[in-house]
């Protein structure tokens, strides 16, 4: 009950005026924006950042690293298309269960790779995604070369995939739902219990916390939310192919996390959003791509290891505190008058 | 068709025991996986052929101009950046990240110098194949494989015979110990990456006539290098080795006698379960974390 009438300082009335804007911006955008393409390309942020956000689960919260998280995306991605091809459940369902699926594979992963030190759970990951891959393209019922049609994705009666504009919308709730579960997640007990795990694993164990289960279950989540994000990449897109799975893709969720912060609910959504429009203006600069995208990392690790979103953080007290200071001086120069 | 098989695996065996062998070095000097080295790999080549066939030095200058120009870029990096990044005490999983995003800056500065077409190596011998017991072999491929022995006997003797060689390895063994001692741990890490990338240049050189010079050269073979040293236990540069002919001789194997779009995958889900069953390798207890 307490909870409710909580006063809120003025650093969080910030933060919660500068969310709630950008939410209706967001809300609002497809009344300006009709170019199909456009709404495409901002539905697809929306995969980015489900992807983006299971990856910072298992980053920012449990601090474990791994660079092949683009192997989850493609098994949920191709098990719901080759369930909604060959069964005909509803696509919606399918992408669910491609989802649990997909936290199942994490889960088979985890058990044996979260005993490894940092490095060597890099590496398993790298090997896992590669192997992936080359699983994907000598499976030929997968057509992996070529690609499979989806099907369209049919919610309440609706076909999503008839208007961008319905599928913008259907990311911008995933996206919100996501975003919302996650910072659940990090104030619930488990949330807690792996962020321990992350600052020292050996005081962890000693205050009684399973650390195998706990990184695990960050492992579980964020193979979920990464299944998920590739089922519904595959249904977006309408077509899945493997080329869209080669490891070095796993790099661009690192570089979004890393660039919007770490362990932070809304630090994927900015590192998406950047990817997103890096990736748009810099389309034909293949290489300077790669190259930004290396500096990105280089500079954030040196210079701003929380992100831009601590960037904000500190932009945001900062205007608290402007703000507190003109209401004082409101409230004295009021006073004075009286 | 067996001898061809085996040959073959032993020739790729040892390139990749090569590239495993500088993942190892620097692993073990300073424990950080050093994901860049796979592409100074591609550098190399690149540097290399544009050395041999543009310049149109002979293969043996080119060769060791390259080893020369790569030990610099590696003693270099390490001291202008990586040991930045040590100095801020960056944690281990984003040290990780320091070495994929230099990779990423060098995969693209080779494309942005080189271009991305692959470049045809010129063949270094005039003969174009050697008849071995019954098996058609390139004179390139035999040259690699007593290169990567030649390799690894002057690197054992560099390290167990030199005075430079011995401070690196104390300074890998303790670093705080070794700085008591009166080396400077500055230095001899400078001279880990550079002996690491002296050795990428090699495997470049080698592997420039196999593949040709391409900038997807390094992603190509690094996680094959990756696996043999993992097999090997990683941080045992003699385990690099014989994890590399391991690795080779099974995927040539398996390439010969299964499918050959099978060898890759076969070459992953070894680096996989060899992870997931015995992360130390065959001769090496460094991977499990006690937790």
């Amino acid at each position: 009950m307490l909870t409710r009438f909580k006063t809120y300082t003025t650093q969080e009335k910030v933060t919660r005026c500068a969310i709630l804007a950008l939410a209706v911006v967001l809300l609002v955008l497809p009344l300006f924006v009709t170019n199909s393409y456009r709404l495409y390309f901002f539905s697809m942020i929306g995969v980015y950042i489900i992807a983006a956000s299971g990856l910072d689960v298992l980053v920012g919260m449990s601090g474990q690293m791994s660079f092949g998280h683009i192997a989850f995306l493609a098994y949920g991605g191709y098990i719901s298309v080759l369930l909604s091809n060959y069964t005909g459940i509803p696509v919606i369902i399918c992408m669910i269960i491609a989802a649990f699926a997909s936290a199942g594979i994490g889960m088979v992963i985890a058990v044996p790779c979260a005993k490894l030190r940092a490095q060597f759970l890099v590496l398993a990951t790298i090997a896992f995604s590669f192997f992936t891959y080359q699983l994907i393209c000598n499976l030929h019922f997968l057509n992996p070369y070529r690609g499979l049609y989806t099907e369209h994705m049919v919610l309440f009666g609706l076909d999503l995939n008839s208007d961008y504009r319905y599928t913008y919308y259907f990311s911008f709730a995933l996206v919100a739902i996501v975003l919302v579960l996650k910072s659940l997640l990090s104030k619930s007990k488990a949330g807690r219990a792996m962020m321990a795990v992350r600052d020292n694993s050996r005081s962890a164990d000693g205050m009684g916390i399973n650390v195998r289960h706990y990184k695990v279950l960050a492992f579980a989540i964020s193979a979920f939310l990464c299944g998920f994000a590739g089922a519904y990449m595959a249904h977006l897109t309408g077509f899945i192919v493997s080329d869209s799975f080669v490891q070095p893709l796993s790099f661009n969720f690192v570089l979004m996390i890393i660039f919007g912060g770490t362990n932070t609910v809304f630090g994927p959504v900015i590192g998406a959003f950047m990817y997103q429009l890096l990736n748009e203006l810099l389309a034909s600069a293949q290489a300077w791509r790669s190259v930004l995208y290396g500096v990105i990392v280089l500079i954030f690790i040196a210079f701003l290891p929380g992100g831009c979103v601590a960037g904000l953080r500190r932009a945001g007290r900062g205007l608290a505190k402007l703000i507190d200071k003109n209401q004082a001086g409101k409230e004295t120069a009021r006073n004075d008058k009286s | 068709m067996l001898i061809s098989v085996i040959i073959a695996g032993l020739v790729m065996g040892a390139i990749y025991g090569m590239v495993g062998l500088g993942f190892s070095i620097i692993f073990r000097a300073s424990g950080i996986m050093n994901l860049a080295q796979s592409e100074m790999i591609t550098l190399a080549s690149l540097i290399g052929v544009t050395l041999y066939q543009t310049v149109g030095l002979s293969f043996w200058l080119a060769l060791a101009l390259t080893m020369l120009i790569m030990f610099a870029f590696g003693a270099l990096l390490q001291l202008g950046i990586i040991s930045k990044y040590s100095d801020r005490g960056v944690a281990g999983i984003y040290m990780v990240l320091v070495t994929l995003g230099l990779s990423k800056v060098i995969n693209g500065g080779c494309e942005l110098i080189f271009g991305a077409n692959p470049i045809q190596f010129p063949s270094v011998f005039s003969v174009s194949t050697v008849n071995i017991l019954g098996a058609f072999v390139t004179p390139e491929r035999i040259l690699s494989f007593f290169l990567s022995a030649l390799g690894m006997l002057v690197i054992h003797l560099f390290l167990t015979k030199t005075k430079v060689g011995i401070a690196t390895r104390a300074c890998a063994s303790d670093a705080v110990a070794a700085e008591a001692c009166g080396i400077n741990v500055v230095k001899s890490n400078a001279v880990v990456w550079g002996l690491a990338s002296a050795v990428a240049a090699m495997c470049g050189m080698m592997l420039g006539p196999i593949y040709g010079a391409a900038i997807s050269l390094g992603s190509k073979v690094g996680t094959k290098g990756m696996a043999s040293s993992v097999s090997g236990g990683f941080g045992n540069i003699y385990g690099a080795m014989v994890g590399g002919l391991l690795l080779g001789i099974v995927e040539s194997f398996v390439g010969g006698y299964v499918n050959s779009t099978m060898k890759d995958m076969v070459a992953y889900l070894l680096l996989f379960l060899m992870l997931c069953v015995r992360p130390t390798g065959l001769f090496n207890e460094q991977a499990v974390r006690d937790v």
